[in-house]
């Protein structure tokens, strides 16, 4: 289990073209005791911004007026840095499988409630944070077994 | 002021007023030339006469950029004879609603059944007499209007039908997000420990159950609008009742705790199949039983009932022990936004849930209906078709 610390720590963007839907929820996020928050209602600067930022968490909206949601998960998913999970929010109910198919990792229905978005975002953060720390120590065992395959070869020659 | 909404009137439609209707086009098929000479005489001076001497040029003309709003058709032809002609004109989009009429030698019966079969209005044998022939020529073009017109009529209605689902559906979409904002802010507020004051505690905790209340008739009017457009497909299946009743039952524990209701089930030895919706049977139940809690008096009592009315038809009823209704009360029901929930004051509902649940239960082949005592209590009830369990395991063991 990763401890609340990390999770608290995790680098959260919001992106919502309506102003009033980013207050939210940064006031919430901010008030269960998220510190690493950034926003932004410009759909188009998502991508980029994930490759400068490497964020752990991205809350999305579907219904931006100059850019879809969908669009947006279709553009994290074929970058080349990889994408992180995707949380879904959004009044349109309808569109929750074509956002799952896309790639999304959960889906938030308009009007919500703010303790279940809590422990929804918790979760999902707790899931890529672990996965994360899993790569992590892959590729350090795999570079100590390296090593040590090195050393061997040395010594027998 | 009355004379100039006159004269607009009057030239908004000045075509209708003033014009003479145009002629309409009949086509005349036979392949022997003096009776399309004699055809095209009696008809001439009352409308627009084309005549076709194969099968094959009447189908050219019927399928043509100006077809005829009649055709009188003979049998017996060469190459592709009436019957075929007819059977391809009615195949064809395009032709199957203009009129055939069958001016035929051919007295049988049969011959006669047989035009009729395939689709033609009528069926007059030669040699014809021409008033009578005239007469229902005219009767035939007469209703070919009014079913054009019925016709235009039904699609202005279905598209402003649609137009008004699609409305509503869109709309319920586009006052959800508002929605959210005020649900969200208030959310905040109320988690909010520096709300001091029982004042301000009190007021967001009325805007949050309004907001919430508020989210409920949305979902309920975009659901309404679903079912009256039919965008929400049954499957219609055996389901068994008893099973429904038992998981109504578990959902509704809590609110009976709560408000301390009791309530009896009937003996459910048997599983009660019947035709519906699990689903949206279950919508219904929950529905009746919600009211039942809600509407009840002190130490109220809900009993389910189960009756086998006809060996094909099941009656589920719920009785509460609630204030009952007058007639007048009653007649409100199952009309959407009836004025009982503002009358009684003390209950909170949209008044669209029986409104569902009636047209739910309708479109399951069953019916809905109330009967109430006032002081005493309602007994609200619906009847499906039901199926016996000795039909139900034939079914499967054959199948």
């Amino acid at each position: 289990m990763k401890n609340t610390a990390d999770i608290l720590h995790a680098k959260i963007l919001i992106v919502d073209d309506k102003r009033s839907m980013v207050v939210l929820l940064q006031r919430m996020l901010r008030g269960a005791g998220y510190v690493n928050l950034s926003t932004t209602t410009e759909p188009f600067i998502v991508c980029e911004l994930q490759r400068l930022q490497g964020y752990d968490l991205i809350l999305l909206d579907l219904e931006m007026p100059d850019m879809s949601g969908l669009q947006v998960i279709h553009d994290l998913m074929s970058a080349p840095t990889p994408a992180p999970p995707i949380i879904v929010i959004s009044a349109h109910s309808e569109h929750k499988m074509s956002a799952f198919q896309a790639g999304a990792k959960d889906f938030i229905s308009k009007p919500f409630e703010l303790s279940e978005v809590l422990a929804r975002i918790h979760n999902t953060l707790q899931t890529h944070l672990l996965q994360v720390e899993t790569q992590h120590q892959v590729s350090t065992l795999e570079h100590h077994l390296h090593e040590i395959e090195e050393q061997t070869v040395s010594k027998q020659s | 002021m009355n004379s100039q909404a006159h004269r607009q009137a009057v030239e908004i439609f000045p075509a209708s007023e003033t014009s003479i209707p145009e002629k309409v086009t009949i086509l005349v098929v036979d392949d022997t030339p003096d009776n399309l000479i004699l055809m095209n005489g009696l008809l001439k001076d009352d409308y627009k006469v084309k005549v076709a001497n194969s099968g094959d040029k009447a189908l050219k003309i019927a399928l043509s950029d100006a077809p005829p709003a009649l055709i009188l058709l003979d049998i017996m032809m060469p190459d592709i004879d009436g019957y075929e002609v007819c059977r391809r004109l009615k195949l064809d989009p395009k032709t199957m609603n203009i009129p055939v009429i069958f001016l035929t030698a051919k007295v049988e019966m049969e011959d006669e059944k047989r035009g009729l079969e395939l689709g033609a209005v009528d069926y007059i044998t030669k040699p014809v007499s021409p008033p009578i022939m005239l007469a229902r020529v005219k009767n035939h073009l007469a209703l070919q209007e009014k079913n054009i017109e019925l016709q235009h009529a039904r699609s202005v209605a279905d598209k402003a039908n649609l137009a008004k689902s699609e409305f509503l559906s869109s709309m319920s979409h586009e006052l959800r997000s508002p929605l959210n904002a005020i649900l969200g802010f208030a959310q905040l507020m109320e988690s909010d420990p520096s709300l001091a004051s029982p004042d301000q505690k009190e007021s967001v905790a009325q805007i949050l159950h309004a907001g919430w209340h508020l989210l409920k008739l949305i979902n309920e009017i975009l659901d309404l609008a679903k079912i009256e457009s039919r965008q929400i497909p049954l499957l219609i299946e055996a389901v068994s009742m008893s099973k429904v009743i038992l998981e109504c039952k578990g959902m509704i524990e809590p609110q009976l705790q709560e408000r301390a209701r009791t309530l009896l089930l009937p003996i459910l030895d048997s599983p009660h199949f019947v035709m519906a919706d699990h689903t949206r049977l279950k919508q219904v139940l929950l529905n009746l039983l919600t009211n039942a809690i809600k509407y009840n008096g002190k130490q109220g009592l809900i009993t389910i009932t189960l009756e086998q009315e006809h060996p094909d038809r099941l009656r589920v009823g719920v009785r509460d022990t609630g204030a009952g209704m007058s007639s007048e009360q009653l007649i409100q029901l199952f009309q959407p936004f009836n004025r009982l929930n503002q009358e009684s004051g003390k209950e909170e509902g949209t008044g669209i849930g029986l409104v569902v649940a009636k047209q739910l239960i309708e479109l399951m082949g069953g019916k809905i209906g109330v009967e109430s005592t006032p002081d005493v209590g309602s007994n609200f009830w619906f009847e499906l078709n039901s199926v016996e369990t000795d039909a139900l395991i034939m079914e499967v063991l054959t199948s």
